[in-house]
């Protein structure tokens, strides 16, 4: 999710794109981004501009903590590289 | 009297609970343009807890986007399973009522498959499998009650929680002395004490709402600890004491060992408690609440 978000950091995602994006189900979509929320990685407003006749829609992107720790998880830090050239040596 | 009482209060109940659905249904149907699966998920979305009522109105938002039919219905019933069965940020008082209500759903479950076992006689007809019936009704009752309870972090929603498990317990504490020294002055003080918890909550919150919330979290606990409670002395004492109405009417109508009869007996009760014990503790609750919820005038100064 974070990896999704983050690919394009500017860009305000919808829900329903994510979950086709990510191939996961809207029960199991929501969760994350409420935790994501909860935890100020995830920046959501409404959308301002909406077709007419329907209802505005959430919007999603990663905040600037959230960009962080996305570009963190996406780097692997010294000690797992670590702990990978132990592993490598061992087998 | 008091039946009458309780027959009435359920009849009210599910005129009100009836006519309040039909309204929310015209409602949801109305939010959601007359599409089917967007009317269930706007049916559901209230059930989310206060601080989370945004989201539903994001997954709400989403589902006239979404073209197709198949595809509408999956993205509405997994946003439904988020908003009934998902439990959300919970605290420990949520934890604990919903450690005790799963437990005792648990034993009152175990409960009866031992009785069924220990005691063959009591599937002798077929009505046995009606009884499991209505019990596996009444403990869906009481798990979604749980569910419905256990969810929000709002001061209110955690000071309900708090009174309603303080209400329960002492319910059950009451019912226990009562077993050992049986006086009417108990009785009367386990049935008044969800009135009293539950007006406690509203007063400390101010809401009346919160009083009628710690009022459901004590009937749940009341019913299930009640329940198992007089479950398991039955099989403790194996029906014993009879009383003499049940040895009459096993004398007139009874087959099998007075044993069984008197379990079988005993067993009913239980199932009707289970049903009847958490509608009254909510009643007396309810007014508790009522009373909590007047605001307290200050004195006049002179």
């Amino acid at each position: 999710m974070l990896r999704a978000l983050a690919a394009r950091p500017s860009e305000w995602r919808h829900g329903y794109d994510l979950c086709l994006e990510l191939g996961i189900k809207s029960g199991s979509l929501y969760p994350i981004l409420m935790r994501l929320a909860d935890r100020r990685l995830l920046e959501a407003t409404w959308e301002t501009d909406h077709a007419p006749g329907r209802p505005p829609r959430h919007l999603y992107r990663l905040s600037p903590s959230g960009l962080s720790q996305a570009a963190e998880l996406a780097q692997p830090s010294e000690l797992s590289r670590q702990r990978l050239v132990e592993l490598r040596g061992v087998s | 009297m008091i039946a009458i009482l309780l027959a009435a209060f359920v009849l009210l109940c599910a005129v009100v609970g009836v006519m309040k659905a039909g309204r929310a249904v015209r409602n949801a149907a109305r939010v959601a343009g007359g599409d089917v699966a967007t009317t269930l998920f706007a049916l559901v979305a209230p059930a989310l807890p206060r601080e989370r009522r945004e989201w539903g109105q994001a997954m709400l938002a989403e589902l006239p986007h979404i073209s197709g039919r198949r595809a509408r219905w999956g993205f509405a019933l997994g946003c439904a399973w988020v908003a009934l069965v998902r439990p959300g940020p919970q605290d420990s008082s949520a934890r604990i009522l919903h450690g005790f209500v799963v437990t005792g759903i648990a034993a009152s479950a175990g409960l009866a498959a031992y009785g069924l076992v220990r005691y063959p006689g009591l599937r002798a007809d077929g009505s046995w499998s009606v009884w499991v019936l209505a019990l596996t009704v009444v403990l869906l009752g009481y798990a979604a009650g749980s569910l419905a309870v256990s969810r929000g972090t709002t001061p209110q929603a955690v000071t309900s929680r708090r009174w309603g498990l303080a209400g329960g317990l002492a319910f059950f504490a009451l019912v226990l002395i009562h077993d050992i020294s049986p006086q009417a002055i108990v009785t009367a003080v386990a049935y008044v004490s969800p009135l009293a918890f539950s007006a406690l909550a509203a007063r400390s919150s101010g809401s009346r709402s919160t009083g009628i919330r710690a009022a459901l979290c004590t009937a749940l606990l009341a019913g299930l600890l009640f329940s198992v409670g007089l479950v398991t002395g039955t099989y403790l004492n194996n029906g014993d004491p009879y009383n003499p109405g049940t040895v009459l009417d096993y004398q007139r109508h009874g087959t099998g060992d007075l044993v069984t009869y008197a379990v079988a007996d005993n067993l009913g009760g239980a199932i009707f408690m289970l049903a009847i014990v958490p509608v009254a503790t909510t009643l007396a609750g309810c007014v508790g609440a009522m009373i909590g919820a007047v605001p307290v005038r200050s004195p006049r100064s002179p």
